[in-house]
């Protein structure tokens, strides 16, 4: 700018101007422009709850009563201003009584800041060019024609001749730059932040704390079934429920319960919540009990039944579920695992034991498939326990293996099936030695599978049938 | 004299009805439910015994080939082949009978879906989980017992048989495999009850040093170690699919008076292609092989 450059100019006009290399070209991308001005006017928000674009370079914003937030209208605008730098913007600020004052000020008063008190508006704009009325072009060149190039002059005219003479556009300009007519703005709407859904929660507070178990239990199970109410609203049901009891001068006990699936029976979240609640330590008292849902699921509504038709695969299925949570909120919820399949042919690796309520339901799932018809043992030791074998020749079959204090003559073996490691593992640890496995039976009919470490030449058994 | 008649009539008619309500299973509605599962192991039994049996073992437990839902079957072994009574297999090391488990709960499961529902598979106890890959089946099957196999490991004894007595009264369970090791008389009677109230097939497997044990079970059954002729034999033709073998004697069958080899012992076998506890070829053909039960049997035939 203190070159000369201006809007409008043609590009070879501001080349000659600026240095070698001092021009950047970017193209004019007007839907940008106003996209990145809404966007400043959002966060102008934070500033004045009363924010609105003025494409295509303006920005208006309702400061009034805010000042107090912001300990007066200064540090306000001057805040504000420093903010509009940091975010790179090159702004020019005015404060007027009337968004038409400020308007004309902040592009054609003086540089930077610029305050106009209440009552300055007529002063403020009477030495300002009559482009700073807001007026379109049309008017602004019959203003010129007739000699009125400041908008003081254009105050002084007789108010009856304006409106027959320039039509109503001039008037209303004038008399909203100095407040006298009401001006409307478009203020941004806050955008609602993504906020979590409230979780359900229900509390009771006791008249005086207690100690006695059966009160603590009619009120567990009333908020069970207040919640249970809401879940319905909801369509949803609990997957984890968490329990605070306020206790007397002392901290409060907190119970979790977690579920595998979502659930809103009353029945069985008491069936899973009783146990736990008998054995609390009341401390001098209850005082209160809070419950959230703390993770919820979706859960479809359910046609209640008046006759028992059938049986349907949910119904069964849920009756399963809540087997698996009872389980696991007895044993903890490793102890509740069921089996997947992994793609690798070590057999100590082959099945990973995932606990029940840690299992995502996932449509179309399908283990198993993909599984080789291998002849694995029914049991697989968890550690493979060292053996002493002998064979009549080094690499023969075996004839007699010893194994946990007792001697075995093997009748049958067959073999080996080599096992190599996974050479794509990464750490030592991780890969074993090539293995030979043999599948073998003593002279009692006892089947032992029994591999030989060729790294080594160690014998282990591995599996039985049993 | 009339009226004595009369009365003894009633009381006759009222410990009809009592018998009648005692024998009929609770929270059974469907008639498929009551149905025993099929082992697949009748072709050894025999069809001409089953008749012989009655209705007694039809309705209520091992009917030859026929594994009765809503009672406890207790399994012990495997012990080795020569002397059961010695016990030397069930030192610390016992291990219940994995793969005739596997196989009865995949015949359970079938049994169930053909019923209608899908069943589910629940194994109590860390000593009675078999090696996940003896339950993904061999060739024929697609998995849906390992699918459908929830496993769970209940830190002690007391939380064991809440377990089981739980597992058996949930209906969506058709099978329950558990370690009983250690239960006592009173905990079986438990038992007995839970399974009675659901329609669960219940395996519970016990040591053999407990086979004196008293117990409410309605069946006791020993698995012995059988020697197998192995692969070698396979390959020279002789007999067998070279797999292991055991024995299974049923010991005691509650309400059923013992007739004298009535339910001889049967060699079984587990074929892991089929992912199955069969009975060998070779037997089928010593039983004679005149049998319609079991489709084994028929495939050897006409193979």
């Amino acid at each position: 700018m203190g070159a000369g450059v201006r809007p409008g100019m043609s590009l070879a006009h501001a080349r000659a101007l600026l240095p070698l290399g001092g021009v950047q070209v970017e193209l004019f991308t007007p839907e940008r422009d106003g996209a990145s001005l809404r966007a400043l006017a959002q966060w102008a928000l934070r500033f004045s709850p009363l924010a609105a674009p003025d494409p295509p370079d303006g920005l208006l914003v309702d400061i009034s009563g805010c000042q107090q937030l912001f300990r007066g209208e200064r540090r306000l605008v001057s805040q504000l201003a420093r903010a509009v730098e940091r975010l790179g913007f090159t702004a020019r600020l005015a404060v007027a009584p009337s968004f038409g004052c400020a308007w004309g000020v902040a592009r054609f008063g003086g540089e930077g800041l610029t305050i106009v008190a209440e009552g300055g508006a007529r002063e403020a704009i009477s030495s300002l060019p009559v482009e700073s009325l807001r007026l379109d072009e049309g008017t602004c060149l019959a203003l010129h024609e007739i000699g009125v190039w400041r908008a003081g002059e254009a105050l002084a005219m007789p108010r009856a001749s304006i409106p027959a003479r320039f039509g109503p556009g001039l008037l209303l300009r004038l008399d909203q730059a100095l407040g006298r007519a009401p001006e409307t703005i478009e203020p941004m709407r806050p955008v609602e932040p993504m906020r979590p859904v409230e979780p359900v929660r229900v509390e009771r507070v006791f008249d005086g704390p207690t100690a006695r178990l059966e009160a603590i239990e009619v009120t567990v199970r009333d908020l069970l079934t207040a919640m249970a109410k809401e879940l319905a609203r909801r369509g949803s049901g609990a997957m984890r429920i968490d329990i605070e009891l306020t206790r007397v001068d002392s901290e409060p006990v907190r119970l979790a319960v977690i579920l595998g699936r979502a659930s809103r029976s009353v029945h069985h979240l008491w069936a899973l919540l009783g146990p736990r609640i008998e054995r609390v330590n009341m401390g001098f008292g209850v005082e209160g009990i809070a419950m959230t849902a703390s993770r919820t699921g979706r859960l479809r509504h359910e046609q209640a039944e008046c006759w028992r038709t059938g049986r349907e695969g949910g119904t069964d299925d849920a009756a399963l579920w809540e087997l698996v949570d009872t389980f696991a909120n007895r044993f903890g919820p490793e102890r509740v695992a069921r089996a997947e399949p992994v793609a690798t042919h070590i057999p100590e690796r082959a099945f990973r034991m995932c606990p029940m309520l840690a299992r995502r339901a996932r449509a179309g799932e399908k283990p198993g498939g993909g599984l080789a018809p291998w002849d694995r043992p029914s049991l697989l030791l968890d550690s493979p326990e060292p053996v002493r074998v002998i064979a009549v020749t080094p690499d023969g079959p075996l004839s007699r293996v010893q194994w946990r204090g007792g001697e075995h003559r093997i009748v049958t073996c067959t073999g080996p099936e080599r096992l190599s490691p996974e050479w794509w593992r990464a750490g030592p640890d991780e890969r074993h030695a090539t293995r030979d496995y043999f599948k073998v039976q003593d002279e009692e009919g006892r089947w032992l599978w029994v591999y030989r470490e060729l790294e080594g030449n160690r014998w282990f058994v591995h599996g039985v049938w049993e | 004299m009339l009226a004595i008649l009369s009365q003894r009539q009633g009381l006759h008619d009222l410990a009809e009805r009592v018998r009648a309500i005692e024998n009929r299973p609770a929270g059974q509605a469907q008639e498929g439910d009551t149905r025993g599962v099929p082992t697949g192991w009748g072709v050894a039994w025999g069809p001409a015994r089953a008749a012989s049996e009655g209705e007694s073992v039809q309705g209520q437990t091992g009917a030859p080939g026929l594994l009765a839902r809503g009672v406890v079957h207790e399994w012990f072994g495997p012990v080795d082949a020569p002397d059961a009574a010695r016990g030397r297999g069930g030192q610390s090391v016992w291990s219940p009978p994995l793969c005739i488990f596997a196989h009865l709960a995949r015949r359970s499961l079938v049994d169930a879906q053909s019923g209608g529902s899908d069943g589910w598979v629940v194994w109590i106890g860390r000593r009675c989980w078999a090696y996940p890959r003896v339950l993904a089946g061999g060739r024929d099957t697609d998995g849906a017992l390992l699918d459908r196999s929830v496993f769970t490991d209940p830190p002690d004894d007391g939380g064991r048989l809440w377990a089981i007595e739980l597992a058996l009264r949930c209906r969506a369970v058709t099978a329950v495999i558990a370690d009983g090791r250690g239960v006592d008389m009173a905990g079986s009677r438990r038992l007995q009850l839970a399974a009675k109230a659901g329609r669960a097939l219940c395996l519970v497997a016990r040591p053999a040093e407990e086979m004196r044990e008293l117990s409410a079970a309605a069946t006791r059954w020993l698995v012995r170690r059988a020697p197998s002729p192995g692969e070698s034999a396979k390959e020279s033709g002789e007999a067998g699919e070279g797999g292991p073998r055991w024995i299974v004697e049923l010991l005691r069958c509650k309400g059923v008076r013992p007739v004298a080899g009535a339910l001889r012992p049967v060699i079984v076998e587990w074929d892991h292609a089929q992912g199955a506890v069969v009975v060998p070829a070779d037997v089928v053909r010593r039983a004679g092989g005149a049998t319609d039960e079991g489709e084994r049997g028929r495939t050897r035939r006409t193979a």
